[in-house]
C-alpha cells in the first residue's frame, strides 16, 4: 500500500479508465516546459562562458563519481534525509511545513543547552539523551505551527516561516550570550566532550554514526507511514480530507501531531549534524537545509525508502556544484536554480502520470 | 401575433452509448403558455431540458424555433435564440450582492454603475411583481431570494421563452405563491414558460398544457383541464391513466416486527435542522427506529435529507432537538464521528466520490478506511495487510466487484462497483445502525437489486435501517416504514402496507 | 524616545513598508482569482537583482524598474502557467519559485556584478518644495520615494477596482465561484493568468523598491522575509488592498522602530528587535479573524464540467 499523497489533482481525472495512449494537451504542455526548462539551464552555463556539456560531467564526477565526492555527498545526505522524512510524513498529510531550518535550530539548540549536565553519563546514554532533547524542542516548535494552524485556522506556510525567522534570531542570540564559547571569538558554542560525540564511521571521510541513525530512521518512517493506522490516516487526510472526516478520523489531532512529527525529525537532524560534523552549535551550521530538504522529500515521492537515495542526489549536486564554483566561472547559486527545477520537474512529471 | 408554436421538439431522440434516454419525443409549445414538463426521477425531463437549451445535441429529430430548424452547439446559441434557463443549481456568487451577481459577465469592466444597475433590477423585479434588494448579499438570502435572482437574471436576457426547472421544489408554500404570481406575469408580457416539476399543484396552479414524461417517453400531451391530479400520478407511475397502483403489503413486514427489540436503536425528538445557508430545512422531527426495520425517508431532495444525516453521523451538530442511540449514553452529539463508528453505526454517504473513498488508493486501502479500528485489521497500531487484503478479495467475490484485484486504485472502477465496496466496507461489521443516502443511485438496475437485497438482508439480520432515497419504487421494494420530508415538515412515519404511493407523492409534492 | 526619532522611525517606517505593500498589493488580486503564489520571496529577489543590475548597467534606475516588472511577470507567468494550465500544487510551485529566484539572483549577482558592491543610480527625490520642510508632516507625508505614493494609491486604486469595477467583479468571481464566473461567459484560465502575471509585476517592483530605494545595491537573500510578511499581510486584511496598507505600514513603522532600538537599548539583545515583526505577524494571527476567510477557491485548478 504505497499511498501516494501529493494534493495534486489526480483525483479529478482518475475517474476513467484510459486505455488510449495519446497524449492530453496538458502532458504535451508539461514536455514541452521540461524541454524548455532544460535548455533555460543551459543557456544560464553558457552565458557564464562554460559548455554545459563539461559542467555537467564535472559535477557528477566530483559529486559522485569521486571516493571524497561521495564521502562528501554521503555526509550532507545524513541530515537533509533525517528532515525529509518527517517532511514526507507531513506533505502525505497536506501539511505544508516550510519551517524545518527553525525546528532543526530549536531542536538543536535544546540539545546543545543539556549537554553539560549529560556529559558524565556513560558514553551512549549522552548521546541518547541529547538526540531525544533535540526531537522533542523540534517537535515542540512545530507544534507551535501546529497549535496555530489548528486552534486559529493560521496557514501553516506563513506560520512556519515566521517561526524560522524567529528561531534562527534566537540561535543567533544564544551563541553570541549565554552559550557563547568562553573565548567569546565566534558566534558559536565550545566544543563538546569527545563522549558525546558521534564517532566518525569510515577513516578518511567525515560521515559520522549519524549515518545509522538516518538509516535506522529511514526503517522507522518507512513503517510508520506505509504500515501503520498512523501513516494510512495521514495518507487519507491529505488524498481526501472529507472522506476522513466521513471516516472519522480527527483531522486537528493528525495535524497537529504531523507537525511536530515532521519538527522533531528536524530537530533530530541538527543533533547528528552538530554530533557528528561540527562538534558545537555555530550561527548557519545548517544553511537552507530546510528548504533542499522538501526537493529531497518531494524527488522522492514521499516515500521513505527513496528518500536516502534523493538526499544522497542532492549532497552530490551541492558538493558537485561547489566543484564547479571552484573550478570554472559558473557560480555557486547554480545549485539552487538546479534544485527549483528539480521541484518543477517533479510537477511536470506528475503531470504527465495524471492520466497514465 | 405569431401563430404556431415558438419552440417544438420533432421526434427527438438522446442516447448514451447503448442507453437511450430519450426516445421519439415530440412537443409543441405555443406564445404565452405556461407547459408543464412532469414525471418521476429519471423520467428524462432534465435531458428534455438540456436539448431545448443547447447544452446537449439530440442523437436523432429536429428543433424548431418559431418554425425554423436550429441546431445549438452551446447555451450561448440557444440565448440568442431568446431561451433562457433557470436550472436547479443557481450559479450565482455567494459573496456577491444581488447587484454584483447581476453585473457578473455582462458589465463592461469598468466602473460599475450601481445606481443605474440598482434601477434597473428594481424595474425588472417590478415588472414581475418581486421585490429584491440589489445590496443584499446573495449568500445571505434563502433558497428563494436567490431563485428570484436567477429568474431576474434570465428575464434581463429578455427571452422569449424561459424555461424553469423544479423552480418550486425547495420553496416553502408562500415563496412558491409567490413564485406563480411571478410566472403569471411573465406569461403576460408575451414569454412561453417551461415549468419542469414533479409536484402535481404547481401544475393545476399555473399551467395551460401538461406533458408527462416516464422512462425516456412521452406518455401524454394535453390541456390541463382534462386531467384529475390522479390521472397525472397515476401516468408519471404507470404509464396508463387510472390504473390500479401497485399497494401491496409490504411482505416481509411480519419477520421484521418479530425481529424488533423493544428499546429503538435510534430515538428522535423534535429535531430543527438548518441548510448550510443558514435556513430551516426541518423544523420539528421526531422518530424512532427499531431494530430489524428499514425506515425510509422519502421527499424532493434538498428538503433536510442530508443535514438529517450528518446529524445523526455526528459530522454536524443539530441546531435544536436531540437525537439517541441505543449503543451509546447519553446525546449522540456527545460522541465523535470515530465513537459512533465503534459502536456500530455505518453511512454510506450520498457522495460517494467526495466523501466515501479516496479515488488514489486501492480497493483493499479503501475498505481499511472506516475499520482502522477493527482488530482483524489493525493490531496495536500496526495494519494488517494479509488480512485486509485477503478480506478484500473476499469481499471482491462476495459483492461481484469487476476489478483486476484488490490492489487496483478504486478510481478505475465503474460508480456501481465503487459502491459496492462501500456498501461492504459499511457491511462488514454487521453495524447496529446503518444510514444509507440513496445508496443505488446512479447503479444500473442489476446493480440497484443487489443493493437492495443487501439492505434487506442486514434488516432481517437486526440492523436498523435509515434509508434516505427519492425512488419510490426502491422505497416500495424494501422499507417498513416512510417518512416524507417536504415545506420543513415531516410526514409520518407510516408502515408502507398502510399508505400508497398517491399518498406520499402528495406529501412530497407539499400537501 | 523624543520627537525626532519618533517621527524618523515613521518616516522610515514608511519606507521600509513599501516592498512589503507592492508585494502584497499583488498577491491580493492574485489571490483574489484563487491563484495562491507563496513564492512571491523568490520573485522579490529577482525583481531586486534586475533593478540593481539594469540600473547599473544603463544608468538609470526607471530602465532598472522596467526591468524588474519584466523579471517578474516573467515568474508570475511561469507560476501561472504551473497552476493554472498544467494544475499541478499551487503550494509546491510556489516553494519552487522561491528557490529559483534565490539561484537566479545569486548566480547572476556573483556573474554580472562579481558578488561585489556597485554604485546604484537611485532615483531623484521628488521635489515637493516647501511642504517637505514642515514640521513632522514634511518628512513624513511630503519627503517620501516617488514610488511610496505610487504604492499608496495604488492600493486605494486596486481596493476600488476590485470592490467597484466589473474587472474586480470578474477577478473576485473567478476565484470565489469559477462555476458561476463560466456561466457567465468569463474565461477562467485567461484572467487567472493575469493576475498571476500581475501579482508577479508588483513582487518585482516590491523587490525593485528595496535594492534601488529603501537600500542601494544587492545582496543575496537580501528579501530576507518579506515575500512571506507579505503573505501574512494578505491574509490580515482580509484580502483588502487597502488593509494590506495598513498591515505593510505596521510591519515597515516596527521594522523601522526596532532598527533605532536596537541603537537606543544596547543592553537588549538586538535579535529580540529584529524578531519583533514576525513576532507580531505570529499574534496577529491568533486574534479573531486573523485567519479569516480567503477567496473560496483560493489554491484549486478550476476545470470544466
Amino acid at each position: 500500500m504505497d499511498g501516494r499523497a501529493l494534493n495534486d489533482s489526480t483525483q479529478a481525472s482518475a475517474g476513467h479508465t484510459s486505455t488510449a495512449r495519446r497524449l492530453s494537451p496538458e502532458a504535451r504542455a508539461a514536455i514541452l516546459t521540461l524541454v524548455g526548462g532544460a535548455l533555460a539551464l543551459a543557456g544560464l552555463i553558457l552565458l557564464a562562458g562554460e559548455s554545459p556539456a563539461r559542467v555537467l560531467t564535472l559535477m557528477l564526477r566530483e559529486g559522485f563519481l569521486t571516493l571524497n565526492g561521495l564521502g562528501a555527498a554521503a555526509t550532507r545526505a545524513i541530515p537533509l534525509c533525517l528532515i525529509a522524512l518527517g517532511l514526507a510524513a507531513s506533505f502525505r498529510a497536506g501539511i505544508y511545513n516550510i519551517g524545518a531550518d527553525g525546528q532543526l535550530a530549536v531542536g538543536t539548540a535544546v540539545a546543545v543547552a543539556c549537554a553539560g549536565s549529560v556529559a558524565g553519563l556513560p558514553f551512549g546514554t549522552g548521546i541518547a539523551l541529547l538526540l531525544i532533547a533535540a526531537m522533542l524542542g523540534g517537535a515542540a516548535w512545530g507544534a507551535v505551527a501546529g497549535l496555530l494552524k489548528v486552534r486559529f485556522g493560521a496557514n501553516e506556510i506563513v506560520t512556519t516561516i515566521m517561526l524560522n525567522y524567529i528561531a534562527a534570531n534566537v540561535i543567533g542570540w544564544l551563541v553570541r550570550g549565554p552559550i557563547q564559547e568562553p573565548m567569546r571569538m565566534f558566534p558559536r558554542t565550545a566544543r563538546l566532550p569527545e563522549i558525546l560525540r558521534l564517532p566518525i564511521l569510515f577513516e578518511g571521510t567525515r560521515i559520522s554514526a549519524g549515518l545509522i541513525v538516518a538509516l535506522l530512521a529511514v526503517v522507522i518512517l518507512w513503517f510508520l507511514l506505509t504500515r501503520t493506522r498512523y501513516g494510512f490516516s495521514l495518507a487519507v487526510m491529505g488524498l481526501n480530507s472529507s472522506a476522513a472526516r466521513f471516516s472519522g478520523l480527527s483531522r486537528g489531532r493528525l495535524t497537529g501531531g504531523v507537525l511536530a512529527l515532521s519538527g522533531a525529525m528536524a530537530g533530530l537532524a541538527g543533533i547528528v549534524e552538530v554530533l557528528g560534523l561540527h562538534g558545537r552549535l555555530q550561527e548557519g551550521f545548517a544553511p537552507g537545509f530546510g528548504i533542499t530538504a522538501i526537493t529531497v522529500a518531494l524527488l522522492a515521492r514521499l516515500n521513505p525508502l527513496l528518500i536516502p537515495v534523493a538526499a544522497l542526489g542532492l549532497g552530490g549536486l551541492y558538493v558537485g556544484s561547489a566543484a564547479v564554483a571552484r573550478d570554472t566561472a559558473v557560480p555557486f547559486p547554480l545549485v539552487s536554480i538546479i534544485e527549483a527545477a528539480v521541484i518543477f520537474g517533479f510537477l511536470l512529471i506528475s503531470v504527465l502520470r495524471r492520466k497514465a | 401575433m405569431i401563430s404556431g408554436p415558438i419552440l417544438a421538439l420533432d421526434g427527438v431522440s438522446k442516447s448514451y452509448g447503448d442507453v437511450l434516454a430519450i426516445d421519439d419525443v415530440s412537443l409543441n409549445i405555443a406564445v404565452g403558455e405556461v407547459f408543464a414538463l412532469i414525471g418521476e426521477n429519471g423520467a428524462g425531463k432534465s435531458t428534455i431540458v438540456k436539448m431545448m437549451s443547447g447544452e446537449i445535441a439530440p442523437s436523432r429529430g429536429t428543433i424548431r424555433v418559431l418554425g425554423e430548424k436550429v441546431a445549438f452547439s452551446s447555451p450561448r446559441d440557444a440565448l440568442a435564440r431568446g431561451i433562457s434557463v433557470v436550472h436547479q443549481h443557481y450559479a450565482l456568487v455567494p459573496d456577491f450582492t444581488v447587484a454584483e451577481n447581476f453585473a457578473l459577465g455582462t458589465a463592461p469592466l469598468g466602473r460599475l454603475d450601481r445606481s443605474a444597475l440598482n434601477r434597473r433590477i428594481r424595474t425588472l423585479a417590478a415588472s414581475v411583481g418581486v421585490e429584491i434588494d440589489p445590496d443584499a448579499l446573495v449568500g445571505s438570502l434563502d433558497v428563494a431570494g436567490q431563485q428570484k435572482i436567477e429568474i431576474l437574471k434570465a428575464l434581463a436576457r429578455e427571452p422569449r421563452f424561459l424555461i424553469l426547472d423544479e423552480p418550486a421544489a425547495v420553496l416553502s408554500p408562500e415563496d412558491a405563491d409567490r413564485l406563480f404570481l411571478a410566472i403569471e406575469r411573465i406569461r403576460r408580457q408575451g414569454i412561453s414558460v417551461v415549468l419542469v416539476t414533479h409536484r402535481l399543484a404547481d401544475v393545476f396552479r399555473i399551467c395551460d398544457r401538461v406533458a408527462v414524461m416516464r422512462m425516456g417517453r412521452l406518455v401524454v400531451e394535453g390541456d390541463v383541464t382534462n386531467f384529475a391530479p390522479e390521472d397525472l400520478i397515476s401516468l408519471m407511475m404507470t404509464g396508463e391513466r387510472g390504473a390500479a397502483l401497485p399497494s401491496q403489503p409490504c411482505a416481509r413486514a411480519a419477520t421484521a416486527t418479530a425481529a424488533r427489540g423493544d428499546t429503538p436503536v435510534l430515538q428522535v425528538r423534535d429535531l430543527e435542522l438548518h441548510r448550510a445557508n443558514g435556513s430551516v430545512a426541518v423544523r420539528s422531527m421526531s422518530f424512532d427506529l427499531a431494530a430489524g426495520e428499514i425506515l425510509a425517508v422519502a421527499g424532493v431532495e434538498g428538503n433536510g435529507q442530508t443535514e438529517l444525516v450528518r446529524s445523526i453521523a455526528g459530522l454536524e451538530r443539530q441546531a435544536c432537538g436531540s437525537i439517541g442511540f441505543s449503543a451509546l449514553e447519553g446525546e449522540l452529539s456527545s460522541h465523535s464521528p470515530q465513537a459512533l463508528r465503534q459502536a456500530g453505526l455505518a453511512h454510506v454517504p450520498e457522495d460517494r466520490i467526495h466523501d466515501g473513498i479516496v479515488l488514489t488508493q486501492s480497493l483493499a486501502e479503501n475498505l481499511l478506511l472506516g475499520h482502522l479500528h477493527h482488530p482483524a485489521f489493525v493490531r496495536k497500531g500496526v495494519i494488517r495487510r494479509d488480512s485486509v487484503v485477503r478480506q478484500t478479495t473476499q469481499v471482491i467475490q462476495d459483492y461481484g466487484i469487476r476489478t483486476t484485484g484488490p490492489m487496483q486504485p478504486i478510481g478505475r472502477l465503474s460508480g456501481g462497483n465503487q459502491q459496492k465496496l462501500v456498501l461492504a466496507r459499511e457491511f462488514m461489521n454487521d453495524p447496529c445502525l446503518l444510514l444509507a443516502a440513496h445508496p443505488s443511485r446512479g447503479l444500473d438496475i442489476r446493480t440497484s437489486a443487489l443493493v437492495q437485497g443487501l439492505l434487506i438482508e442486514h434488516r432481517d439480520r437486526g440492523a436498523a435501517i435509515l434509508l434516505v432515497s427519492a425512488d419510490l419504487d426502491e422505497i416500495w421494494a424494501i422499507a417498513d416504514r416512510v417518512i416524507v420530508l417536504s415545506d420543513t415538515r415531516m410526514h409520518g412515519p407510516v408502515p408502507i402496507h398502510e399508505t400508497t404511493r398517491q399518498e406520499v407523492g402528495a406529501w412530497m409534492a407539499g400537501h | 524616545m523624543d520627537q525626532v526619532v519618533v517621527v524618523a522611525a515613521i518616516a522610515s517606517g514608511i519606507r521600509f513598508a513599501m516592498p512589503i505593500l507592492f508585494a502584497a498589493l499583488g498577491e491580493t488580486v492574485s489571490e483574489k482569482a484563487g491563484v495562491l503564489n507563496v513564492g512571491i520571496e523568490g520573485i522579490m529577489l529577482i525583481g531586486a537583482f534586475l533593478a540593481v543590475l539594469i540600473s547599473v548597467q544603463t544608468g538609470s534606475p526607471w530602465v532598472g524598474l522596467l526591468a524588474a516588472i519584466a523579471g517578474g511577470i516573467a515568474l508570475g507567468l511561469l507560476h501561472g502557467w504551473m497552476v493554472v494550465v498544467l494544475k499541478v500544487d499551487q503550494i509546491v510551485s510556489g516553494i519552487a519559485l522561491v528557490v529559483l529566484g534565490a539561484g537566479l539572483s545569486g548566480f547572476g549577482y556573483r556573474l554580472a556584478l562579481d558578488g561585489g558592491a556597485v554604485r546604484v543610480p537611485g532615483f531623484r527625490q521628488l521635489d515637493l518644495g516647501l511642504l517637505s520642510h514642515l514640521p513632522v508632516v514634511g518628512p513624513v507625508l511630503f519627503s517620501q520615494h516617488f514610488l511610496a505614493y505610487v504604492g499608496i494609491a495604488l492600493a486605494f486604486a486596486l481596493g476600488f477596482m476590485l470592490r467597484r469595477t466589473g474587472l474586480g467583479l470578474t477577478i473576485r468571481a473567478v476565484g470565489e465561484t469559477p462555476e458561476a464566473a463560466a456561466a457567465a461567459g468569463i474565461e477562467i484560465d485567461r484572467v487567472r493568468l493575469c493576475c498571476a502575471a500581475f501579482g508577479g509585476s508588483l513582487a518585482g517592483i516590491g523587490g525593485a523598491f528595496l535594492s534601488t530605494a529603501q537600500l542601494a545595491g544587492f545582496v543575496e537573500n537580501m528579501v530576507s522575509g518579506r515575500g512571506f510578511i507579505a503573505l501574512a499581510c494578505v491574509v490580515f486584511s482580509r484580502w483588502r488592498p487597502v488593509g494590506a496598507l495598513f498591515a505593510a505600514l505596521a510591519f515597515g513603522i516596527a521594522d523601522a522602530a526596532q532598527v533605532r532600538m536596537q541603537a537606543l537599548y544596547p543592553d537588549i539583545p538586538y535579535q529580540a528587535f529584529i524578531i519583533l515583526p514576525f513576532v507580531i505577524a505570529l499574534l496577529a494571527m491568533t486574534m479573531p479573524g486573523g485567519a479569516a476567510r480567503g477567496p473560496a477557491q483560493l489554491g484549486r485548478p478550476f476545470r470544466r464540467g
